[in-house]
């Protein structure tokens, strides 16, 4: 990408990743931010969210040895995994941690810090302002960020007009980001 | 003591990579071959080099008069020379002499400064080699410049093709505007030639769907022709139905284009000589067609025709698990109708309660790499974060665009189907 210093693909990367460990380092930091977000938006707690993110690069780092370039982009393969262990964990209650120990990796735990910044990255504070908004904001917002819907498919689903739309998604948008201010201050 | 868990994963994992990499280490000649294999079926690449002793590279005397160093191990020379030698005899670009210009550029980048290509392991740029290539439409520069193998035992340089499966030392570094990697080497241009990208990417703020693309080939290559094939790009990206071809002429041994897709690896490319001769094909275009074949709509129906009529034509719709508990991830399935046909999903009834809030507005709106007439089409719903309230949901799916056979001018359209499930806590 440019301004990056790695122009590989997601696939590259995991193949590079048999013989160079930096290379799986990269392909990590481009993806922990979505992939916490994934499972931040389906998991009751940020805990939960960084344990399913780990479990899941590591069981990617185990599979990458495996990993074979393909017309399919790399990162649909991670968020297979994902949801993998995203309902593997809802069968059983509880993260898995199989790919961690075999790997050896050790716990990390989690202080408020750490809670913090997971709940930044992941965006779990916005997204429980997200909730508190008025249904009509809420609505439209999720829509059009979440889910990135256009204007105007938004507006025929709401049944009101494109500008209404816009309206709803600006001010809740402004909300959110007065309130994060807010918060921060 | 750093308290930011998602640094101290990647320390975690990067341990466990390496662990990983120790211990495969002597199975090389186990791996290499079924890497070589890839190597013939995936497209361009910007080669990852380096090699695990500081060597000169020979094969740099012949650019700009630069000094040879001698080398610290003959074998290691050896292997260096190999890998970067001919860089300036298939590339006409480093042949011409260098200019004001070029150096101007290369000191902009930063590259030949200490520290300014730390992605090069202990390596170093060589600065009589840059040459500025080509000055893309979008105005972007292209500066090619040859690297030396990183230092000994580095853990940062690019060490291994895992493609071309060998190690590698040194090699040419395209570098574009502020960014580039390294390296590729002679054997590596001539094979599938060495391209990097800029500017991919969607973004709900409207950002740009275009993928930018530079190549590095060699001599006698006049155009190249950049072939996007049909693809799905998953994970919530747009899906391509249509190949799409664009074609760039060669400056500097440079061919640049923009192709408006998004890309997870790179273009198929068909180098053409001045007389419109085919040089090469790069890239398995056969495997490409193959593996990203839009399928195939079934027969057209008296129920498929009465849907393109009217969208609300009745069509079953069911849920699995018709019931679940709190976190259950449940399915709405029904049997498509219309091909490239938009949806919006949307709960009408959800139970009443402390905690039980829900949107309403919940959608989805492309049908995937699959939404062709007569497959079925499934949505997920996964539990929200605090888990599904008891109580039964009841939900509604509408038609929002017919796609090939138009869309609805934004007027809202009775559901075609509901259905419900049922969670038990």
């Amino acid at each position: 990408m440019e301004g990056s210093p790695d122009p590989r693909t997601d696939g590259e990367l995991l193949v590079a990743t048999a013989s160079d460990p930096e290379a799986f380092a990269v392909f990590y930091r481009r993806h922990v931010r979505g992939v916490l977000s994934f499972f931040r938006r389906r998991v009751p707690t940020a805990e939960a969210a960084f344990d399913l993110t780990a479990e899941t690069f590591a069981a990617a780092l185990e599979a990458a040895p495996r990993y074979e370039l393909r017309p399919d982009p790399a990162r649909g393969w991670l968020y297979g995994i994902a949801w993998n262990k995203l309902h593997e964990a809802q069968r059983r209650g509880q993260a898995d941690d199989t790919a961690r120990r075999r790997l050896g990796m050790a716990p990390i735990a989690l202080t408020d810090e750490g809670l913090e910044r997971i709940e930044s990255l992941a965006g779990g504070r916005a997204l429980r302002l997200l909730e508190a908004l008025p249904a009509e904001q809420r609505d439209a917002v999720r829509a059009r960020v979440l889910d990135e819907r256009s204007y105007d498919a938004i507006a025929g689903e709401l049944q009101c007009s494109s500008s209404v739309v816009r309206k709803r998604v600006s001010r809740g948008i402004q909300t959110i980001r007065r309130k994060l201010t807010e918060a921060e201050s | 003591m750093n308290d930011d868990p998602i640094a101290l994963l990647e320390r975690e994992l990067v341990d466990a990579a390496r662990r990983h990499v120790s211990h495969g280490e002597a199975e090389a000649p186990r791996t290499a071959e079924p890497a070589r294999r890839r190597a013939l079926t995936t497209i361009g690449l910007l080669v990852p080099i380096g090699v695990a002793a500081a060597v000169a590279l020979v094969a740099l005397l012949a650019l700009g008069g630069h000094t040879r160093p001698s080398p610290a191990h003959p074998s290691a020379a050896a292997a260096s020379g190999r890998a970067v030698h001919n860089l300036d005899t298939i590339l006409a670009v480093l042949r011409r002499p260098q200019t004001a210009l070029d150096r101007k550029i290369l000191s902009q980048s930063g590259l030949d400064r200490s520290g300014g290509a730390p992605f090069l392991g202990g390596g170093h740029v060589i600065a009589a080699s840059a040459r500025l290539a080509t000055i893309a439409p979008w105005g972007s520069r292209v500066l090619l410049v040859v690297a030396t193998a990183p230092a000994p035992g580095s853990q940062q340089g690019w060490t291994y093709d895992a493609r071309l499966g060998r190690r590698l030392g040194g090699g040419l570094i395209v570098w574009v505007n502020h960014g580039g990697g390294c390296c590729s080497d002679a054997a590596a241009i001539e094979s599938t030639g060495s391209w990097s990208s800029s500017g991919a990417g969607r973004s709900f703020a409207g950002g740009s769907t275009a993928t930018r693309f530079y190549v590095v080939v060699p001599d006698g290559v006049a155009r190249v022709a950049f072939v996007a094939p049909p693809a799905s790009i998953q994970a919530g990206g747009p899906t391509y139905r249509h190949a799409l071809t664009v074609t760039a002429p060669v400056h500097g041994n440079v061919a640049v284009a923009e192709l408006h897709r998004e890309f997870d690896g790179g273009p198929l490319m068909i180098w053409y000589a001045a007389d419109g001769r085919v040089i090469k094909r790069v890239g398995n275009f056969a495997a490409a067609a193959h593996a990203a074949k839009p399928p195939q709509p079934g027969p057209a129906t008296a129920l498929s025709r009465a849907a393109l009529r009217d969208p609300a034509t009745p069509n079953p719709v069911r849920a699995t698990p018709a019931v679940g508990g709190p976190h259950t991830t449940f399915a709405l399935r029904f049997t498509q109708l219309i091909s490239d046909a938009d949806y919006a999903f949307r709960f009408t009834s959800v139970p009443h309660g402390s905690g039980c809030a829900i949107g309403t507005s919940t959608s989805n709106p492309d049908g995937g790499p699959d939404d062709v007439r007569g497959r079925t089409f499934t949505f997920r719903y996964a539990a929200p974060a605090e888990g599904w309230c008891a109580g039964t949901y009841t939900f509604s799916i509408a038609l929002t665009d017919r796609g090939r056979a138009g869309g609805l001018g934004g007027r809202p359209i009775a559901p075609f189907g509901t259905a419900s499930f049922q969670v038990r806590r």
